[in-house]
């Protein structure tokens, strides 16, 4: 056996490199813990299930044209979007605050691994949660599409939009569970954050406003890609007119993991205390 | 959230659009017309006096799938002695089976149309294309009146026979609706049965020996 | 030395939990560090392991400074009080991850949890923890802070819910470790005759200092606790052998057993010289006691003497566990 000194890379006869960087150590784990463990799959299947009866429906609705090809596909990609950044916002808002509820905390914090390390490796697990549900949604968008112009809009909106405001608000619950003291408490701010962020947006005052809606929406990383995915796929509008609504959930996306790397370094045991 | 931005958020604009457009309209006609009509040689059916029109829908019965389009002809004949006043069209859709009321803005966009004044004996003919939202039988008929004072012309009724043909697999999408929730939950199903067998083994055979092995 | 504090403290608010502590860890010992609850062990331990700040003082663990906290972090390993585990993981693979976040390659880090698994009596790592009975997943986390095989292992209460046969497991595992290897072990424990057994070294904490210190033997003697005597005699003994035992110098309070005629219970200086002179005196009185039992002050007793003013109010009694 190869005999180590605390703190040391392993190194043997054969000369191996350096063992893996420990972010990725611990995204592994993590991403096992979550897909082997039923959590994953059970969050994936739900939004499965509601996904495809929307887009039964939809399509049915398609068929007897109470809606065309592109606002059936703008229903299912901006569905998608939002359940499947709640999916992955659920996960990473018990990222931190479910090892302080389940005592498993101390024992990852007494180890050589930086904080940030480990906050960076939970993001990542917990943003597998947005990849499935994208590779889920993109057969539905293929095929509710009707042609390859729509489908292209869909699968960019999906891919670039949608990650993007999964980025956020992933981050955003890392963040919260950071720094609330129980996992319940994290999940209902966490929660209560995306309501707060989604909802005014739909309210038909705000989108009838020619003021402060339009520029609400547009600061809203959640409201902002919803609108794109609506005013790409159903409107129609051109690409180049919607670079305006990428700013925000970008923005989001960068500032929310900052916030979330910066406060792994003050990562503490808290109630358990 | 509410993604299902669509009916009545367009309905709402669709309504405000158009009373616009019909004001805007009455009153350009109006406007251009008031001048013209006080030179024009043609005599105008008195304001007070019932409408000298009759309307006419075609086909009198028809038949149409559900989801498919259907074309009316509107014709609108002034049988008076003196032009018509500009009129405006109405189209109206009744289920007369039904306690419930259907709503036409559901099958048309538009409910309205303006006609311009018809010379005694003339008609104007208005194509209108509905498209059914529900299968059954309807009853559409239209309705012309004067934007001002009273007069109003109905037309004769059309049956429309809805039917409806709605495919169980619509845009080929049945089978990812039915296998993509089947793959996931048997993946799941197969993890849990997995897990649980593997559990059950654990407690058969407890994973501890007596300690005693030095290294 | 391996641990090493200097006026160490711990603030949670306006709560001293650690008042200005120092102390000092042989390399290769055991230290017991006891106290009633409340006391400040768990903060104590929490500040050597770097999982809270520091208010003031310093501390090195085998050298390292704790405002070096991966250098510490890399030295020791660590079996919290409150400690959990993903019930969704296999113990192999619970240990190889620990492993790998301690640096290890995934293959040695495998081959170490092996190991590891065996030396314990966790033969099937493919089990999944939620299957682990609470003595199994002790030793599971006994297995986890060895991973890297560290300089000082710091345990808090690691035979917490374990049966006498779990337990003494336990302590011969922690008492090996020391000896073959040269471990360090700071041991937080309510467990008083197992401390006595085991450890070098022993600290006992009250309102968050240090109120003894020293081997178990120092303890006992500097406390001032007493040894007791059970003698027994014939029932019309009882006056004579009280007024011969009142009067004998060495001797501090005779008390009668009321549930057993004949039975007194005597304090008296602990040694066996004191134990001897009672006994001599009783006989030089003409009484012949049936049994003479005598047993020394001990840690628990001495425990009990030193912090009679205790944080938590809580009564603890020699061999059981909180």
């Amino acid at each position: 056996m190869t005999t180590l000194s605390a703190g040391s890379t392993s190194t043997d006869v054969a000369g191996r490199t350096r063992p893996a960087t420990r972010w990725t150590v611990i995204a592994r784990y993590e991403l096992m813990d979550l897909w082997s463990g039923g959590k994953g799959l059970s969050i994936l299947f739900g939004f499965t299930l509601v996904l495809s009866i929307l887009a039964y429906l939809a399509s049915a609705d398609a068929g007897i044209n109470l809606l065309d090809a592109r606002e059936s596909v703008g229903l299912l990609v901006t569905t998608s979007i939002a359940l499947g950044t709640l999916g992955a916002m659920v996960v990473s808002a018990d990222a931190i605050s479910g090892e302080r509820d389940r005592d498993t905390l101390e024992s990852l914090l007494v180890t050589p691994v930086p904080r940030r390390h480990i906050v960076v490796g939970k993001l990542l697990a917990a943003s597998s949660v947005w990849i499935a549900t994208l590779l889920v949604a993109l057969p539905f968008a293929a095929v509710m599409a009707g042609g390859p112009g729509v489908m292209s809009d869909a699968v960019t909106v999906l891919v670039v939009s949608g990650s993007l405001s999964a980025a956020a608000l992933t981050a955003l619950g890392l963040a919260i569970s950071a720094v609330t003291m129980s996992n319940r408490t994290s999940l209902v701010v966490s929660l209560a954050v995306l309501l707060a962020l989604a909802a005014p947006s739909q309210l038909p005052a705000v989108r009838s406003s020619t003021t402060v809606g339009p520029i609400l929406i547009k600061l809203n990383p959640v409201s902002a890609s919803l609108r794109l995915a609506e005013n790409v796929l159903v409107r129609q509008e051109p690409w180049p007119d919607q670079l305006v609504y990428f700013i925000s959930p970008a923005l989001a996306a960068v500032v929310f993991t900052v916030v979330a790397i910066r406060l792994a370094g003050r990562l503490e045991l808290g109630g358990s205390r | 959230m509410n993604p299902l931005h669509g009916r009545i958020g367009r309905r709402a604009l669709r309504d405000t659009a158009v009373s616009l457009a019909a004001l805007g309209v009455i009153a350009l006609i109006v406007a251009v017309s008031w001048p013209a009509a006080a030179a024009t040689t043609l005599p105008r059916q008195d304001a007070t006096a019932s409408l000298d029109v009759t309307v006419a829908v075609e086909p009198a019965t028809t038949s149409v799938v559900l989801g498919d389009s259907l074309d009316l002809q509107i014709t609108v004949t002034n049988s008076g002695a003196a032009a018509t006043p500009p009129l405006v069209l109405h189209l109206d859709i009744l289920d007369p089976d039904s306690d419930g009321s259907v709503d036409p803005e559901d099958w048309t966009t538009t409910l309205t149309r303006s006609i311009a004044e018809i010379p005694p004996g003339g008609s104007t003919d208005v194509p209108w294309t509905v498209q059914p939202i529900s299968a059954g039988t309807f009853t559409v008929y239209a309705v012309v009146v004067r934007p001002t004072g009273a007069g109003l012309s109905a037309s004769n009724v059309t049956e429309v026979t809805v039917e409806d043909k709605r495919s169980l697999n619509p845009g080929n999408i049945l089978p990812l609706s039915l296998g993509a929730p089947v793959l996931v939950g048997g993946a799941l199903a197969v993890q849990l049965f997995s897990v649980r067998r593997s559990d059950r083994r654990g407690r058969k055979r407890p994973a501890e020996i007596p300690v005693g092995v030095s290294t | 030395m391996a641990v090493t504090t200097q006026d160490l403290s711990v603030t949670y608010g306006t709560v001293v939990a650690v008042d200005r502590v120092s102390l000092q860890v042989e390399r290769g010992s055991i230290c017991g560090l006891l106290g009633p609850n409340g006391a400040g062990k768990t903060s104590m331990i929490r500040a050597l392991t770097t999982i809270v700040p520091v208010a003031g003082g310093t501390a090195t663990i085998v050298g390292h400074p704790l405002t070096d906290p991966v250098a510490v972090r890399s030295s020791i390993g660590v079996l919290p009080e409150s400690n959990g585990y993903p019930g969704a993981q296999t113990a192999l693979g619970y240990l190889r991850f620990y492993g790998q976040l301690y640096g290890m390659e995934a293959a040695d880090a495998e081959q170490r949890a092996l190991q590891l698994l065996q030396q314990f009596g966790l033969s099937r790592g493919q089990a999944r923890i939620s299957t682990f009975s609470r003595g199994m997943r002790q030793r599971l986390g006994l297995a986890r802070a060895l991973i890297h095989d560290p300089a000082v292992l710091f345990l808090d209460e690691p035979t917490l819910g374990l049966d006498p046969a779990g337990k003494e497991e336990i302590m011969v595992e922690l008492a090996r470790l020391a000896v073959e290897r040269g471990t360090t072990i700071f041991l937080c424990t309510h467990l008083l005759d197992e401390v006595e057994r085991i450890c070098d070294q022993v600290a006992i904490m009250n309102h968050g200092q240090v109120v003894a210190e020293g081997t178990v033997d120092e303890i006992v003697d500097s406390s001032g606790a007493e040894g007791f005597a059970r003698i027994r005699v014939r029932p019309e003994d009882v006056p004579v052998s009280d007024e011969v035992l009142r009067g004998t110098e060495e001797v501090r309070a005779v008390r009668f057993d009321n549930t057993r005629p004949g039975d007194l219970v005597v304090t008296i200086d602990n040694d066996h010289g004191a134990a001897a002179t009672s006994l001599r005196a009783l006989l030089d009185a003409g009484v012949e006691p049936r049994s003479f039992d005598f047993r020394g002050a001990r840690l628990s007793d001495a425990f009990m003497a030193l912090t009679s003013g205790r944080a938590g109010g809580d009564k603890v009694t020699e061999g059981v566990s909180q």
